[in-house]
């Protein structure tokens, strides 16, 4: 009797113990979520996309998809878990800015201002934004949702998850994922479009080797820089005033220390933080929606919209200019921020129909345009829907 | 010596200056939000009585201590002060925060009770702790003009419109004055522009605006830039011959796609070089100072030897 009675102990024990296991809650949705979580860590370490990224990210979605039973202060979204405070530098929009500090400690402007109408294409290019908002108001979206899927067009990632996670903090999973997937497509993505839209005589073109830039001009950069967007744009501070401060550290020649941890530990440890937290804000009952689906397919067609913004407006440009002044537009996909990606897809893209004609140092002009263009974009959002 | 020590001092009395400035500004985020003259039927203060009340409201995003400061009651020349006293945590409104004060004429009560009424026309204000100067805020009455329990504030009409002071639809002590709830911005926006071509063509004109503007300040940078080392190429004319030949050496030196092509082939290069990287094995000697101390020879048993 007394055997009975441990025995049914024994096994009420056990199943409870199963009823807190993976194997006792876990869902379809979730072992897809894990599939895609170990395709991103395929991606990253086999095909080399982005695996700075990916890796956290990929991981983080494994992380936020083991299934749990609800309550025990473990997941993302519960109050009080360890990943729910990892969390609040995501949702808060901490990390973002902090990662652009990082981005302009690393960040050298040269090219940019040895040739400063590079900076239009940056411009330009922000065109996929707002080619994705309307599409995304068209399909039913409200406007705030569509300004934050309009944002994966900047091809920034830190950017993408800070306005969503201020316009819609529901979607900033699949953003922030549908954003680093298609940066880390962008060889992909790209050059089908700049072949499609140029002539075999523009991608030959040579551009003038750019001219030395001296260090007044690297530390007024950023000076000048935070002064003129900032006023324009300050919803855009958040970003912008951490970019170009973190290129003041870098320039001024007399920080190298603070400078060396901006571009070095603290946007490391932070792109840990985002990413994991990110991946697992993926939860499959919160990722898994209609809505996701519409936001990867928005997402690709905003690549595909900035990349032609880019191509043709430097075809435009090249209307006004001078010959020997003309811009090769194998460069204008550049404009689309993903530093530097696409800059380098432009070099490729360019030794392909002229083996000596390189283009990254030209294309690094309109890259790091595109980085502070994506700023102000998505302060012009935050601004008009926030 | 002496003018940079002054520069110095000049340069940190600024700063403090600015400082001071910068905190003296705290409490101007504090404005008179909401007064209640004739309280017959409305908020009861902590020991059950009704008396007309004002409400301080902190418009900015950092705590402000009211403490010192005074507010005032102005019935033509006369006027009667109560200065909100320090120690009293309570007086540190919160971003955004609230506080009340009763005008009950017992300035005894505690913190929130003013030593004056407002049973009668005259202008309330804000003063700061010097309790002079221009008012922080100020409320002008008429007694003749107000109903029963109807609060006068600062309200919002419409989303896009400012705050104006008028009636209030209802009382609101320690809480917004702005009950009704409009439609979200964004939902506005989208309800005026529906397809987003307006945002798209706004926000790019932004967008294409900041970038000119970098644009133009940098073309023009470069220009004086450009000016300046040629002058100061002018001027190196005029030395030795040997120092115009290292400066013509360095100004001919390989260009920038040259350097960019070598900087890229070499790349390839290394990258060819740790293609199987996983099968690189770096050996690096260790040196370690020997210690009998951390020595496995003298804890192990020693083997038994036979002698001979």
């Amino acid at each position: 009797m007394a055997d009975a009675g441990f025995f049914s102990f024994l096994g009420a024990n056990l199943g409870e113990f199963w009823g807190f296991t993976g194997f006792a809650n876990v869902t379809f949705g979730h072992l897809i979520m894990i599939v895609i979580g170990l395709f991103f860590i395929y991606l990253a370490i086999s095909r080399h996309f982005e695996p700075m990224l990916l890796i956290p990210i990929g991981f983080g979605i494994i992380v936020g998809n083991i299934p749990f039973f609800p309550g025990l202060q473990i997941g993302v979204y519960e109050d009080g878990s360890v990943l729910n405070y990892l969390y609040f530098g995501v949702l808060k929009g901490v990390y973002p800015p902090l990662i652009f500090l990082g981005i302009g400690a690393m960040t050298d402007f040269s090219a940019l201002i040895s040739n400063p109408k590079l900076m239009l294409i940056g411009a330009a290019a922000q065109l996929g934004i707002f080619g994705a908002y309307m599409i995304a108001l068209a399909l039913g979206f409200s406007a705030s949702e569509a300004g934050a899927i309009g944002i994966i067009g900047g091809a920034d990632g830190p950017t993408a998850i800070f306005l969503s996670s201020k316009l819609a903090p529901d979607l900033m999973g699949a953003i922030a994922v549908s954003a680093y997937s298609y940066m880390a497509l962008v060889p992909v993505i790209q050059p089908p479009v700049m072949k499609l839209l140029t002539t075999p005589k523009e991608r030959v073109i040579r551009m003038r080797p750019p001219r030395a830039v001296s260090q007044t001009e690297k530390i007024l950069f950023p000076i000048i820089g935070v002064l003129l967007t900032c006023f324009l744009v300050p919803s855009g501070l958040p970003l912008l005033g951490m970019l170009f401060f973190g290129n003041l550290l870098k320039e001024s020649g007399v920080t190298r220390r603070l400078a060396v941890t901006a571009s070095g530990p603290l946007i490391d440890i932070v792109t840990i933080l985002i990413g994991l937290t990110v991946g697992a804000s993926t939860q499959a009952t919160t990722f898994l929606t209609v809505k996701s689906i519409g936001i990867f397919a928005l997402g690709a067609i905003s690549f595909v919209i900035a990349t032609t913004g880019g191509v043709l407006f430097v075809k435009f440009f090249n209307l006004f200019l001078k010959e020997g002044n003309k811009i090769n537009p194998l460069i204008g996909n550049a404009g689309v921020s993903a530093v530097p990606d696409s800059a380098r897809v432009s070099q490729e893209i360019g030794l392909q129909y002229d083996k000596t004609n390189y283009l990254l140092m030209h294309a690094m002009g309109p890259n790091v345009a595109g980085v502070i263009g994506s700023a102000v974009a998505a302060g012009i959002l935050l601004g008009f829907l926030a | 010596m002496r003018t940079n020590n002054m520069r110095k001092f000049v340069a940190l009395f600024a700063c403090l200056l600015c400082v001071g400035g910068v905190s003296a500004q705290s409490i101007k985020d504090i404005r008179i939000n909401e007064v209640l003259v004739k309280n017959t039927d409305s908020y009861e203060d902590d020991y059950g009585h009704r008396s007309g009340w004002i409400e301080l409201h902190n418009t900015g995003y950092s705590n402000v201590n009211v403490a010192g400061n005074y507010l005032t009651i102005r019935r033509g020349d006369k006027s009667v002060t109560y200065k909100i006293p320090k120690n009293d945590p309570r007086t540190a409104i919160p971003p955004q925060g609230y506080v009340v004060f009763f005008a009950d004429g017992i300035g005894s009560k505690g913190t929130f009770y003013t030593n004056f009424t407002l049973d009668q026309t005259g202008e309330i204000y804000l003063l700061d702790a010097s309790g002079r100067g221009p008012a922080v805020d100020s409320v002008k009455y008429s007694i003749a003009d107000l109903k029963d329990d109807v609060s006068f504030g600062w309200i919002q009409e419409s989303p896009n419109s400012g705050e104006v002071w008028k009636e209030l639809p209802s009382t609101t002590p320690g809480a917004t004055n702005n009950v009704i709830e409009f439609e979200s911005r964004a939902e506005l926006f989208r309800e005026l522009d529906p397809v987003g071509i307006v945002m798209a063509i706004t926000a790019m004109s932004v967008v294409f605006c900041a970038l000119i503007l970098l644009y133009l300040v940098f073309k023009r940078v470069g220009i004086v830039m450009k000016n300046r080392a040629a002058r100061k190429e002018n001027e190196a004319k005029g030395v030795t011959a040997s120092v115009v030949e290292t400066k013509k050496t360095m100004t001919e030196g390989p260009s920038g796609e040259m350097i960019a092509a070598i900087g890229i082939a070499l790349r390839k290069y290394e990258d060819d070089l740790h293609d199987l990287e996983s099968t690189v094995l770096t050996i690096n000697r260790v040196a370690r100072a020997y210690s009998p101390w951390s020595s496995k020879i003298y804890g192990l048993m020693q083997m038994p030897q036979r002698k001979k």
